[in-house]
């Protein structure tokens, strides 16, 4: 039989039926993912054979060996370990040399789940998707077990000897390794320095965080660290930065910045995001007013705001009489609104505004933005400077002098620790040749990848779960990196084997930063007990500085911006909110998260507006040839509504050919045409292949065909109407149904879809907690994913400036739960508490309930995705069942930790306390944006907000009661900018 | 013409033909009967130790207490299996040359766990927690049976979900009496009796009959 193929019309974009405000828009044509209606493949006499067959079987399950099972206990038990109840230890994960505290979940000895810690001020108690999946890099079965030399396994002793030698022989080491803000590093810097002299460092990173000191030192004649207080501000204007989900304190400005959009009552204030910047990024879909133009235009929209602020007489501290002449003005017409409104509405919040730029911006945009806030009165209030938290030592050097030193021959030994410079720095720089010149490499890496190829010697490097140490968060917080377990393989860290150039025989991370403690002022037994046990030094924040705008050297560089950028098309390269420079590559549930944007996964693709798309004839899938100066590389392309225009846009850290069996071969790797950490090129050249590709896009539909699912208004019709907005989903229907008892604590979940940034933390948090297993790029385009959690994505609105409403879709927990009629074997129940139960071992598969579910939120194991002999089987949560194959699961409200809270409480014969259970994907979100508890519990948010007049229940015309109830979406829209 | 079959075809027949109809119904009970009988459930098999553990030297002759070695019963999901140097902390000082003791001072030096075989297993997607049941007053006795009368321990209960819930149906019958907690909660059961009033006022015992109770 010849499955039947639809003929699939791809037409980019759809423009909207006006009338309907909550119609979008959609990029696909069909209402169902391609397959959907395929038949299976199965004939009649297969059919019968197959239910012979399964018949026979079935009762061949029950059969087999009974095996009388093992306790091993302790032998000693160790203090404070109760086997079965789990501990939490404080520590912190380092990006890109900026850190954020976590307190981890250790199961006897094991650790299984990362929180964010409450007391530190990067986190509060929140997470980024990257920390939350950072547990499944421990367990890596493709870290790297033994050091390798020239590609031979060898062994530590024989690499520590090569090591031990560096010094003795030969000219001084190099060494390449991440951004480092650890006090403890910098003094064991200055020891290698002093042990050998000459020796030189490179702190490398392709998302480097160095423009930013550089344009401190132009506009206020030293470097220095912008802090923000996104509490204070009622205007923010982002030129190009994410700052909600991937800049260095994304998660606590995320947090500050969503406290500003709290609406308790249609009265309350709320602050107004203007987002200037070319892809969708998850701030993007926050803001009020969006401007999506070329990467290589921001500088120039952010000097036409200085301009027009300029014009309308403020004066601006600082900047040189003869830069103010020159500002430019608003031109063209819709930027020029645009423009005028940000200027207006920023003169307007004086001393309480943020401008904000993104790092990768060059060094204008960075000086318009502390000209905007000098002129704004906002130094001292919303904005401020600290020290520089990155350490800079002497000594330190950039990769080009690295490899300038290799061609003049003045080198033969170079350390790289940690980073992976053959995949992501400039291809310009041809490290590789470089480095396969050299007599003697080592590389410290978790995972053999592009630069190991290249290198001598490949050693271990421990995870950060495994390693003593300590960092600076963004604002300078002292936090502590303390292991939850010895290392899994043989490795050391980069601070052991910096050590081991300082002329330490076997240098023990412990030993050597007790010691480094103890020689710091008031390092004495007890604070040191107070920084293991909290993770932080709370009085460590570094302290304000006085800053006076001079711009000293901030006259070249802002007369170079006001040049017009070549027009054309651009090729800009964001970091990914996914797999960010390439490190996280071989994270298969970092993979697996769906972009929070284009809803892709396993990979990235050339990304452009639909009318870029129309003008180059390009539809989804088409893989695309791109040239850049005289390198190409082909990706395919997927429409995203509100992209810019005149700009394709491709996500760095894919197309890895070494970094294990998840990440190779995955994308298109973008660096090779990104010369000098540009953001973006001009004048590529692009030329549509005949090929075509299956892109694994987890939400295909944008477009809510006029089905009102996910609501939005502006505060304007809010305050107008506060029942217009949610009228539509609102209110009791009849019911011919019996009602139900329901008794005792009654559990019920309340979103806030306006300050949902969509960054997928949650999902992550939930497939961690919940043991959910991974699927693949085969599995996400079945569709057979398998998150309990997702977040639908609808555009709304025009189709080039789109507004976003991210939906986080999870089990509602109907009252009426549709799921629960159908089941033939009672294996989805309700419980007096309110919970929809799935029992796993009814499960017959049947598949009816995930049929009769109108939120298509329950999924089917279709395959064996469980089974796993890896050591990733140490990270599953003993609390929460493994699920076979052919069994229905989805979301359980997190369960076991109701159950748990409840155990406790009896335990303590007290009753449940407001706020005492939080889910995985609460616990997680930087915004607080979910919130979960009992109904009982009047006086928690949860409650509260859904007495809200903007509450509402998705799909409540089917009369199924849910239990997560949703807050609409307000925008603050500015009156000249309404669309 | 002979009959071609005999006379006794007929009732070999409607034999065969009633056990054709017999057989599946029967077959089905026999297993239903045969999954709740002690052969599936190894109920009453004393089960070889790697140590030979007397339980009822130790709980009626030393009067050791069930928490002195089970000491998580009142704190974790898991009761635990003592430590080896639980053992140790009396053995270093009585019978520390006794031959039965060999394989605990072996573990104890060698720092490698017992491996004690176990006895009462439950199925991996049934979360009981030792702590609440415990808590709530119910003595080791009602689950474990008399282990003070045990050489070897078995299980003398089938811990299948039907007794769980005979139980959590009606918690009214079971341990909530004064007798049953005086019983179970002497001095060789943990803690010391509780007055009756006290019993029923604090513990307020609840039907859990709710599926997530024990499946998550």
């Amino acid at each position: 039989m010849v499955s039947r193929k639809r003929q699939r019309v791809r037409l980019p974009i759809a423009p909207s039926n006006g009338s309907d405000r909550h119609d979008a828009i959609a990029h696909t044509s069909g209402e169902f993912p391609e397959g959907a209606l395929d038949r299976p493949e199965v004939n009649r006499r297969e059919l019968l054979n197959l239910l012979g067959a399964s018949a026979a079987l079935a009762g061949l399950a029950g059969c087999g060996q009974r095996r009388r099972e093992k306790i091993l206990p302790y032998v000693r038990q160790p203090t404070g370990v109760t086997p079965g109840v789990p501990l939490q230890y404080a520590t912190s994960a380092v990006l890109d040399g900026f850190a954020i505290g976590l307190l981890v979940e250790s199961r006897e000895g094991r650790p299984i789940k990362i929180e964010g810690n409450p007391d530190h001020p990067a986190s509060l108690g929140a997470t980024s998707a990257w920390d939350q999946a950072s547990i499944l890099d421990l367990y890596d079965p493709a870290r790297l077990k033994a050091p390798l030399r020239d590609g031979v396994p060898a062994n530590w002793d024989l690499a520590l000897r090569e090591l031990r030698g560096v010094g003795a022989r030969g000219r001084p080491p190099w060494f390449v390794m991440p951004p480092e803000s650890s006090p403890w590093v910098g003094t064991l810097i200055e020891r290698v320095r002093k042990r050998l002299p000459g020796a030189r460092f490179v702190f490398h990173s392709p998302t480097p965080h160095t423009t930013v000191y550089a344009a401190t030192r132009a506009a206020f004649g030293r470097p220095l660290e912008p802090q923000f207080d996104f509490k204070k501000a009622r205007v923010v204007l982002a030129l190009d930065a994410d700052f909600t989900s991937t800049m260095p304190m994304s998660v606590r400005w995320a947090r500050d910045f969503s406290e500003g959009r709290r609406l308790a009552r249609p009265t309350d204030s709320m602050n107004r995001l203007y987002a200037v910047e070319t892809t969708f990024t998850p701030t993007g879909s926050v803001a009020d007013h969006r401007l999506a133009v070329r990467a290589l235009d921001v500088p120039g929209v952010a000097l036409r705001i200085l301009g027009e602020l300029a014009a309308s007489g403020r004066t601006i501290p600082g900047l040189p009489a003869e830069v103010v002449k020159a500002l430019p003005r608003a031109e063209g017409a819709a930027e020029a609104a645009f423009v005028r409104a940000v200027a207006r509405d920023l003169a307007a919040a004086r001393g309480a505004s943020i401008v904000i730029v993104g790092e990768r911006q060059p060094v204008a945009t960075h000086l318009v933005a502390h000209a905007l806030n000098a002129a704004l009165g906002n130094h001292g209030v919303t904005t401020f400077f600290t020290e520089p938290v990155l350490l800079s030592p002497e000594g330190s050097a950039t990769l080009e002098e690295l490899v300038a030193a290799i061609r003049d021959k003045a080198v033969d030994t170079v350390v790289i620790l940690g980073t992976n410079p053959v995949y992501d720095a400039d291809p310009e720089l041809e490290l590789e040749r470089h480095l396969r010149s050299l007599p003697t490499t080592f590389h410290l890496t978790r995972i053999e990848n592009e630069t190991s190829r290249a290198c001598h010697w490949v050693l271990p490097e421990t995870h950060y779960l495994e390693s003593w140490g300590d960092a600076r968060a963004y604002d300078g917080t002292l936090s502590v990196i303390q292991p939850l377990i010895e290392p899994l393989y043989p490795a050391r860290s980069i601070p052991e084997v910096l050590a081991l150039f300082a002329g330490e025989v076997d240098p023990r991370g412990y030993e050597l930063l007790r010691e480094h403690f103890r020689s710091q002022k008031g390092g004495t037994e007890p604070r040191w007990e107070a920084f293991l046990q909290r993770g932080l030094d709370p009085e460590s924040a570094a302290p304000r500085v006085d800053a006076k705008p001079s711009f000293g050297d901030a006259v070249a560089p802002l007369r170079a911006a006001l040049a017009k950028p070549p027009p054309g098309l651009e090729l800009n390269f964001e970091k990914s909110p996914v797999v960010y420079d390439g490190r996280f590559a071989n994270n298969a549930w970092l993979q697996e998260l769906p972009h929070p944007l284009t809803k892709l996964t396993w990979g990235n693709a050339a990304v452009l507006s639909a009318a870029t798309a129309r003008a180059l004839g390009v539809e989804n899938g088409h893989v695309l040839r791109i040239r850049a100066g005289n390198r190409t590389i082909t990706a395919p392309a997927l429409i995203l509504p509100g992209h810019a225009d005149d700009s394709i846009t491709l996500e760095l850290g894919y197309g890895r050919t070494l970094g294990g069996p998840v990440a190779e071969g995955v994308g298109v790797n973008a660096y090779p045409l990104r010369a000098r950490g540009a953001p973006a090129v001009a004048n590529v050249a692009v030329e549509v292949t005949s090929q075509r590709e299956r892109l694994a896009v987890t939400q295909e539909q944008t477009r809510l065909f006029r089905r009102p699912l996910a609501l939005l208004g502006t505060l304007a019709e809010y305050r107008a109407a506060p029942e217009s907005i949610t009228a539509v989903l609102h209110g009791e229907l009849p019911s011919l149904l019996p009602p139900r008892v329901f008794e005792g604590p009654q559990w019920a979940m309340t979103i806030d879809t306006t300050v949902c940034t969509g960054c997928g933390a949650c999902v992550v948090a939930c497939q961690a907690e919940k043991n959910v297993p991974v699927v693949g790029k085969a599995g996400g385009l079945g569709p057979r994913e398998m998150h309990w959690l997702r977040i639908d994505r609808y555009f709304v609105g025009e189709t080039e400036r789109p507004r976003v409403v991210h939906q986080p879709m999870l089990c509602q927990h109907c009252e009426n739960a549709p799921c629960e009629y159908v089941c033939p074997v009672n294996a989805t129940v309700h419980s007096p508490d309110g919970l929809n139960e799935m029992v796993y071992n009814r499960c017959i598969g049947t598949r009816f309930c995930s049929n009769n579910c109108p939120y298509k939120v329950r999924r089917f194991n279709y395959f064996e995705y469980t089974h796993d002999t890896t050591p990733t089987r140490m990270q599953r949560n003993p609390e929460v069942t493994v699920r076979e194959r052919g069994v229905m699961e989805k979301c359980t409200y997190c369960v076991q930790r109701i159950r748990r809270a409840e155990i406790r409480s009896r335990v303590e014969r007290r009753s449940l306390r407001p706020g005492e259970v939080v889910t995985a994907c609460q616990q997680a979100c930087a915004t607080g944006a979910i919130q979960f508890g009992s109904l009982e519990h009047a006086e928690t948010p949860m409650v509260e907000w859904r007495k809200q007049p903007r509450t509402y229940a998705v799909l409540n015309d089917q009369g199924t009661r849910p239990r997560t109830l949703y807050l609409a979406k307000i925008v603050n829209t500015k009156k000249e900018l309404a669309s | 013409m002979a009959a071609l079959f005999p006379k006794r075809s007929n009732t070999v027949f409607r034999l065969l033909l009633a056990l054709m109809v017999l057989t599946p119904p029967a077959a089905f009970v026999a297993l239903m009967v045969y999954v709740r009988t002690p052969w599936n459930t190894d109920q009453y098999v004393r089960v070889d130790q790697p140590v030979e553990f007397d339980h009822r030297h130790h709980v009626v002759d030393d009067e050791i207490e069930c928490l002195y070695c089970h000491r998580d019963a009142e704190t974790s999901a898991n009761a635990g299996i003592p430590a080896t140097d639980v053992c140790m902390g009396c053995h270093a000082q009585v019978w520390n040359e006794s031959p039965l003791l060999e394989p605990v001072r072996r573990s104890y030096f060698a720092n490698r766990p017992i491996p004690w075989n176990r006895v009462h297993n439950l199925a991996d997607f049934a979360y009981f927690n030792h702590a609440v049941h415990v808590q709530r007053g119910i003595g080791c006795v009602q689950c474990h049976g008399r282990v003070d009368q045990m050489a070897r321990i078995e299980k003398v209960e089938s811990l299948q979900m039907r007794w769980c819930l005979e139980c959590h149906r009606h918690p009214d019958r079971y341990p909530g009496n004064a007798a049953v907690q005086a019983a179970s909660y002497d001095v060789f059961w943990g803690t010391p009796p509780r007055p009756a009033d006290e019993v029923k006022t604090v513990r307020a015992i609840t039907s859990l009959t709710t599926c997530t109770a024990c499946h998550r």
